[in-house]
């Protein structure tokens, strides 16, 4: 991790607009910044609806997964300021889960890379997170298309 | 706590319902699997999700293969395959 790379989980509720302007105030010669705000869904992978979302997180362990991405990402695009903002503990649905922003010269660099660290947070970092619905708790694994999103890059580096 | 090595025990995810995080003694050159095969016996049900393809074990904050030996002190942390965020 370098000093342009912010990673934080927290458990406390995620502001996308105050992290849009800490990031946006870190940039440096950069004409380009991509940012994207998750939020927890209503309705549960077996159509139930959520009640509670709660996500796990080892501390130090999770970070230093989400670096790693990070780290490929700076390689591969040559990106600026990164900004990663992960909730963990319990969420409702319509809160912000995650805030991911990446600046670079121009546009493209930051679009990939950001599109990147989403598959990223979505098939390699270390959160477990569980849907608990009236009909229980279910702990959730990568869904199919999760992995195939995140294929994409590796058959573009491979291919 | 009594003398000897000793190891502090983490769990995540589904794992981390069916295991007590604690403190545990180990026995000389203990390894990860001789720890895992004891703890399956005293929980029900493990046995399946440390079969799991993508369950991990970290020492240390570090992933380590099944045959690493365990030391006095060290972060012990059962991973169940991550969901992603």
């Amino acid at each position: 991790m370098t000093g342009r790379d912010h990673i934080r989980c927290t458990d406390a509720p995620i502001d996308p607009e105050a992290e849009h302007r800490l990031m946006r105030g870190k940039l440096i010669g950069d004409g380009a910044m991509v940012s994207f705000t998750g939020i927890a869904r209503p309705v549960a992978q077996d159509d139930k609806n959520i009640v509670t979302l709660r996500l796990q997180h080892y501390p130090g362990f999770t970070e230093g997964s989400i670096a790693k991405g990070v780290a490929q990402a700076r390689a591969r695009w040559g990106i600026g300021q990164c900004h990663i903002v992960h909730r963990v503990g319990d969420m409702a649905p319509g809160d912000p889960i995650v805030f991911v922003a990446t600046s670079a010269r121009h546009r493209r660099a930051a679009f990939e890379a950001t599109d990147f660290l989403m598959d990223w947070l979505k098939t390699e970092a270390a959160f477990w997170k569980c849907e608990i619905t009236d009909n229980g708790t279910t702990w959730i694994e990568p869904r199919a298309k999760d992995i195939q999103d995140s294929q994409r890059w590796k058959d573009k580096v491979d291919g | 706590m009594s003398g000897g090595a000793h190891i502090t025990l983490l769990a995540f995810g589904q794992v981390g319902e069916m295991v007590i995080e604690n403190q545990r003694p180990i026995s000389a050159g203990e390894t990860v699997e001789k720890l895992l095969n004891a703890l399956c016996i005293e929980h029900s049900g493990l046995e399946a999700s440390v079969e799991h393809p993508r369950f991990r074990v970290a020492v240390n904050q570090a992933v380590v293969p099944f045959g690493h030996i365990l030391r006095d002190g060290d972060e012990v942390a059962l991973l169940s395959p991550v969901s992603g965020g």
